[in-house]
């Protein structure tokens, strides 16, 4: 099974170029890309454009048949928030769908008129899935 | 009188399948009845108010939900209020503070899965036909999970 680092290092690989920054109080400007768990984003971080969540801990939804037989029960899950209000999730999202064929539970919430747009998925831990690294 | 040995297996497929779709319609009424606890259980964490609550304010959301068969076979469960996703989701405010999801039809599914709902109805049904498979050796069906 897979870190959440070698995960994350994938999405920022296969992602990065699309992802939004994090402002930090201190000026810094870093890629917006958290692993949600034993820490929470600082509360002053400014986001722009698309921030990827991912969950630290994987969640089981059971044995799932994929490919030639092989046996995943372990999946990562991503939040995608789009926090500039005149764009949207459409390009990240059919990345995603490049880079992970056998994303599950796609969820996605169209920007309200309070919520900001976002896009809920699972990924199957990678460990079973060597071509995309 | 000419025993025709196809004829019994057909009977007996047909009263097989008639078990498994009763045994697939109390699956889902199970579902069906596990969606509403879990949206009415007062164990969802909130970060606002009383916490641990329920997923219940106007009530819309929990009356909304249906389920309808298709032609193939598949049910489809829907909640029809706009903001269901959002609830089962969670998600970010434009004042940037968040609304944790809610995920209620996993956390029914996954208390399906620890009891073993779907095994238990299936096998309850599917006993009653026992012996119906092969006229002349009957004997009880394998279930599920043994």
């Amino acid at each position: 099974m897979a870190t959440p680092k070698q995960i994350r290092d994938i999405l920022q690989s296969k992602l990065g170029d699309l992802l939004g920054t994090y402002t930090f109080s201190n000026g810094q400007v870093r890629p917006a890309l958290f692993v949600r768990g034993s820490q929470q984003r600082p509360a002053d971080v400014k986001v722009a454009g698309i921030e990827l969540v991912l969950d630290e801990t994987t969640e089981d939804f059971g044995t799932v048949l994929v490919g030639a037989g092989s046996a995943v029960s372990m999946f990562w899950k991503l939040t995608l928030t789009q926090y500039n209000r005149s764009a949207t999730l459409s390009v990240v999202k059919t990345r995603l769908r490049q880079v992970f064929p056998d994303l599950m539970n796609v969820v996605h919430i169209p920007q309200s008129d309070s919520m900001y747009e976002q896009l809920t998925c699972s990924v199957p831990d990678y460990a079973l899935y060597s071509e995309i690294l | 009188m000419k025993h025709d040995p196809s004829q019994a297996v057909d009977k007996a497929r047909d009263k097989l399948l008639t078990q498994v779709y009763k045994a697939t319609d109390a699956v889902v009424a199970e579902m069906d009845r596990r969606f509403t606890a879990a949206v009415s259980a007062d164990n969802w964490d909130w970060p606002r108010g009383q916490s641990p609550r329920d997923i219940v304010d106007t009530g819309a959301l929990r009356a909304s939900q249906q389920y309808t068969k298709h032609s193939d076979g598949t049910y489809r469960f829907s909640w029809n209020v706009p903001y269901a996703a959002q609830v089962h989701e969670g998600g970010t405010f434009f004042d940037g503070s968040e609304m944790p999801g809610r995920p209620w039809t996993r956390r029914a599914i996954n208390q399906m899965r620890e009891d073993k709902t779907v095994q238990r109805i299936m096998n309850t049904q599917l006993k009653k036909s026992s012996g119906s498979l092969n006229p002349s050796s009957p004997g009880p069906l394998p279930t599920l999970g043994s």
